[in-house]
Formats: structure tokens, C-alpha cells, sequence
């Protein structure tokens, strides 16, 4: 049996179901790796042994009995801690919210319990998924495992971080301008932001009501198929969630690419105002390079200016979580972290007129992406500019201010989009692609991402702590 | 591919969005123009809140040239969002 940390979840389902593997024991060992080496990272705000091996014994139980619920079933995966989760903390990695106890569970964890997974936990986060990790908050600031003196990327930064160093098979991040690809990239892990309205956002702390999306984080794409399986599915209790018809993800993650077309965004990489690191350049050219020779066609395109969808979701970022967090500034300030309560505080200055300019603009750029992407079924760019900061460097207070952001034009649009590990740079960093749909196209995502890593050797190698 | 529908809609907004050459070119506050709405904005601040927040506001406003101000009448922003509208 090979070390069972490192097990995808597909691999780890296969075993339980010809009962060559049981939960508790997968559990257990999770449950044992966190306590030897979690403290390296603290990727984990809350460890809940006694409820994950409950559920644990439940799922041997059931799938003893025949019962199989499907291929989370038995499977340790981990919550980003704005995840509302009943009788178990959910703190919001805040001063604000460290006691606070929910009644119920989020949408999204009453799937994954229905599914029969077990929840090893509560992950780190940015503060309210908006914050940076600073010193001033009530737990320890969540470290990469590739080289703990550098940032794991975030808001999700626990949940990148665990899966990455093994201590959970799969996670729950949240996506409102890359929190969910970001950590993926700088971890070295697959995550997945799917079609704005897709997964409900009910019982998860919001930031940014009219881009706030969930989805999962695994060590490879399939993985992310297999948790989106159980995720995704109209809420009643979700103004944004979508109806849409039942997809088969994990089957998808097997489909054959040849012939599908691919929107490469050069012009966004290798620009005037800036360019990525010579190792993501070559990290890109060798993806390209795989694509097309599992026979996709890969064809430069431009799409509007990066910049253009940066400021259109900044501003629509900063006017929500003011509204949403704009009591607490006013009368607690002091509880928040000093640089998420900077960036909570700036929403006051802005205008209705120009929030409603930017979601104006944010309709026309949705309209014109889709125009530059008629005729192709995905869009190719960058995950990240280079390798992730350094830790002790003190993290920029209005970060808005520097390099556009490679993601947030999926988070404007909506689109799926999903981070690809594409090797490692001279410095052992991870590197990364997005690979972005068209709304609710997460199939034919998942369909290239998983080629893609199937003929790469680059989810063998895992960090060492 | 996109059916008739989508195709319609893009059409009608280009239509209805004429944007260029209507950028914003807002008028940068000075600190003491910003201290007055900062006393306006409910929120407490000390004068080095201030200051801070007025850097990021005129950075975030230099940034926000790139969104058109005038629209047409008819530009609604959606209610609720949905990507493949």
C-alpha cells in the first residue's frame, strides 16, 4: 500500500470500494500527519478528531453494508474557515468572529456530508477572505510548504497549503478576485473558481456578493471534478445559483481534447506594462507545446486589457465589502486586522455612480470576452506573475495598486477557471495555468486540465516538511 | 457557440454602449478635500487613517479611468449576475 497522504481522491475511492482501504484508517493517518507536521504551516485553524472519525466509522459502516454514496464517500477533505460548519467554530481567521458557533451547516458542507465525506477540519484564511496574513490576527498566518519563508498565496492560503502538504485530500477555498487559484498556483495544487452561480455561496461568509463564488482545491484536476460532482446544484436559499442540468465532472475529466480549441492570451503575459518570470514564460510555451501535441488548437487571441477587468472588479470588490463589513468598521474597527480594515474602510469613498459604472463595465467586458472567444472553447493564460512573496515581507495594504491581477477577469465574467501546476521554476516554486470555460462549460475545463496533467509528469513530485 | 439570443443581446449592447472617447477624468481630491468626506463617511479615523486611505483612493481613482462614465440610458447593470446571459 503506498504512503495513503498522498492518494488522489479518485485512487482512494477505487480502494474503498473494492474494500482494500477503510475511511478510519485514511482518516487516521490524515488526522496523525496534521498533528507531526502542521505546525510547519498551520494550515489548520480547528482539527475536529472525534467528528472526523465518527464520520469516518459511519462511511466503513455503510459501504460494509453496500451503501455507497459515491466517490466522496469516506474521502478527509478541510473547510476554509468562512465555511459555516454546525457546533465547530468558524472564525473567519478574525478577531471578530474567533468564538463564533454556528447552528447550521453551509449548503456546500451539507452536500459534502451528504456525500458521505469526512471534514478533518477548519483551514486558515486571509481575513474574511480579503485580508492579508498579518501578525495582529488571532491565529498564526498559514506558511507555504514549499518553502516556509515564503506566503502560501490566498485568501484560501489553508486550504492551498493542506492539500499541498498532504493533510487533507481535498478542500473548500472561495473565489472573489483568485482566492481560490491563487493559493492553488503558489501551492502547487489544481483548484477550480466554477461559473458564478453553480455552487452556493449560502452559510459561507460573504465578501463581495455579485462575485463571491466556492469551489474546490485537490492535488490534481480529477480530484476537483469528483468534489464539483457533489457541489454543484441549484439553492433555493442563493439569489445568484444558477439551474442548470446535472454534469458528469469526473467523466469529463477523461474526455479526449483533440480538436478543441484554445484562446491562448499572449498579449496579457508578455506585454508593455508587464511581463511574467523567464520560468512561467517557459512554463507557458511547454503547456502550449502539451496542448497541442494531445491535439488541441491553440491560436494567440486578444481579449480586453487586463487592467480593464483588475479596476472593474476592485471597485465592485471594495464598494460590497464595505457595505458588508461597514457596522463592524464603524464600531469595532480595532478587531480587524490592520490591513483588512484599510481595505473595508476605502469603500466609503466610492460613489453609487461609480459602482454603477463599474457594473456597467462589467457587462460589456462580459460581452466582448465572449465575443474575443467565439469559436473556441477554452482561454489559456498565466495563474501568476512569479513565485509567491516572501513571508516576513510586510504584504502591500491597497495591493490593487501594483501588477494587474491574472485572475479576476474570470471572476468578472464569470467564467469557470481552473489552476494547472504546468512544473517548477529555478527557485522550486510551483508554477501555473488557468484554464477558463465558457459559463458552465467546467466539462470541457476539466476535460484539458486532466490531459494535460496525464501527460506531464509534474503531480509526482509533493513538498517535503 | 453562442445561440441567437447571446448573439442579439451583444449586438444591442454595443448599440447601446457608445463608450469611446467618454472615459472619466476625474478630478483627484487634495488631502483636505478628502479629510471633509472622511468626516462625512461615519467611519472614526485618526489624521494618519486619513492620509492612507486618501493614497489609496486617488491610486484607486487613476485606475478608474479606464471605466466609461457616460452611458446610455438604457446600459441597466444586472441585478443579479449571470454569466451566461
Amino acid at each position: 500500500m503506498p504512503d495513503l497522504t498522498t492518494l488522489s481522491i479518485a485512487e482512494a475511492g477505487r480502494l474503498m470500494a473494492r474494500g482494500e482501504l477503510t475511511s478510519t484508517a485514511l482518516t487516521e493517518t490524515f488526522l496523525n500527519r496534521i498533528k507531526a507536521v502542521d505546525h510547519k504551516i498551520a494550515s489548520y485553524i480547528t482539527v475536529t478528531p472525534e467528528l472526523a472519525l465518527n464520520a469516518a466509522r459511519q462511511a466503513d459502516m455503510e459501504m460494509k453494508g453496500g451503501l455507497r454514496r459515491g466517490p466522496m464517500h469516506g474521502i478527509p477533505v478541510a473547510l476554509k474557515d468562512i465555511y459555516e460548519t454546525a457546533g465547530v467554530k468558524t472564525t473567519g481567521h478574525s478577531n471578530l468572529k474567533k468564538d463564533y458557533v454556528p447552528a447550521i451547516d453551509a449548503e456546500t458542507v451539507r452536500r459534502l456530508k451528504d456525500a458521505g465525506a469526512v471534514i478533518l477540519g477548519k483551514l486558515g484564511t486571509h481575513e474574511f477572505a480579503n485580508g492579508a496574513m498579518t501578525p495582529d490576527q488571532p491565529f498564526p498566518a498559514v506558511r507555504n510548504p514549499w518553502n516556509t519563508k515564503h506566503q502560501p498565496g490566498g485568501s484560501s492560503s489553508g486550504s492551498g497549503a493542506a492539500v499541498a502538504a498532504a493533510l487533507c485530500m481535498g478542500a473548500m477555498g472561495s473565489d472573489t478576485g483568485g482566492s481560490i487559484r491563487n493559493p492553488a498556483g503558489f501551492c502547487g495544487t489544481a483548484g477550480i473558481k466554477p461559473t458564478y452561480g453553480l455552487v452556493s455561496r449560502c452559510g459561507i461568509f460573504p465578501l463581495s456578493f455579485s462575485l463571491d463564488t466556492a469551489g474546490p482545491l485537490a492535488w490534481t484536476v480529477e480530484d476537483c471534478a469528483l468534489m464539483l460532482d457533489v457541489l454543484a446544484g441549484h439553492d433555493a436559499n442563493d439569489q445568484a445559483s444558477a439551474k442548470t442540468a446535472k454534469v458528469d465532472y469526473g467523466t469529463s475529466a477523461h474526455r479526449p481534447i483533440e480538436g478543441m480549441r484554445i484562446a491562448l492570451a499572449r498579449h496579457w503575459y508578455e506585454g508593455k506594462d508587464a511581463t511574467v518570470t523567464p520560468d512561467m514564460k517557459k512554463g507557458m510555451d511547454e503547456a502550449v507545446r502539451v496542448l497541442k501535441d494531445l491535439g488541441a488548437v491553440v491560436h494567440e487571441v486578444v481579449f480586453p486589457d487586463l487592467f480593464d477587468y483588475h479596476i472593474c472588479g476592485r471597485v465592485i470588490i471594495t464598494t460590497e465589502a464595505h457595505a458588508i463589513h461597514r457596522q463592524e468598521v464603524i464600531e469595532t474597527p480595532e478587531k480587524f486586522g490592520y490591513t483588512t480594515r484599510r481595505r473595508f474602510q476605502l469603500g466609503a469613498f466610492l460613489t453609487a455612480e461609480q459602482y454603477l459604472s463599474a457594473l456597467r463595465f462589467r457587462r460589456k467586458l462580459q460581452v466582448d470576452t465572449r465575443a474575443a472567444m467565439r469559436g473556441y472553447d477554452l482561454v489559456l493564460a498565466p495563474n501568476q506573475w512569479g513565485p509567491p512573496e516572501k513571508f516576513e515581507e510586510p504584504q502591500a495594504i491597497f495591493h490593487f495598486l501594483g501588477k494587474a491581477s491574472l485572475s479576476m477577469p474570470f471572476n468578472v465574467t464569470g467564467q469557470p477557471a481552473m489552476t494547472v501546476c504546468c512544473g517548477f521554476g529555478s527557485d522550486g516554486f510551483p508554477l501555473a495555468f488557468q484554464l477558463a470555460g465558457r459559463p458552465f462549460d467546467e466539462a470541457s475545463v476539466f476535460a484539458a486540465g486532466a490531459a494535460y496533467e496525464r501527460a506531464t509528469p509534474w503531480r509526482l513530485r509533493r513538498p517535503t516538511l | 457557440m453562442q445561440g441567437p439570443s447571446q448573439a442579439n443581446a451583444a449586438c444591442r449592447l454595443h448599440v447601446l454602449w457608445p463608450w469611446e472617447g467618454k472615459m472619466s477624468s476625474p478630478k483627484v481630491p487634495t488631502l483636505e478635500e478628502f479629510r471633509a468626506r472622511a468626516a462625512l463617511s461615519g467611519l472614526t479615523l485618526t489624521p494618519e487613517d486619513i492620509e492612507h486611505l486618501h493614497k489609496g483612493y486617488v491610486g484607486l481613482l487613476n485606475l478608474m479611468q479606464r471605466i466609461p462614465t457616460h452611458w446610455a440610458w438604457a446600459a441597466e447593470p444586472p441585478h443579479v449576475f449571470r454569466a451566461d446571459e
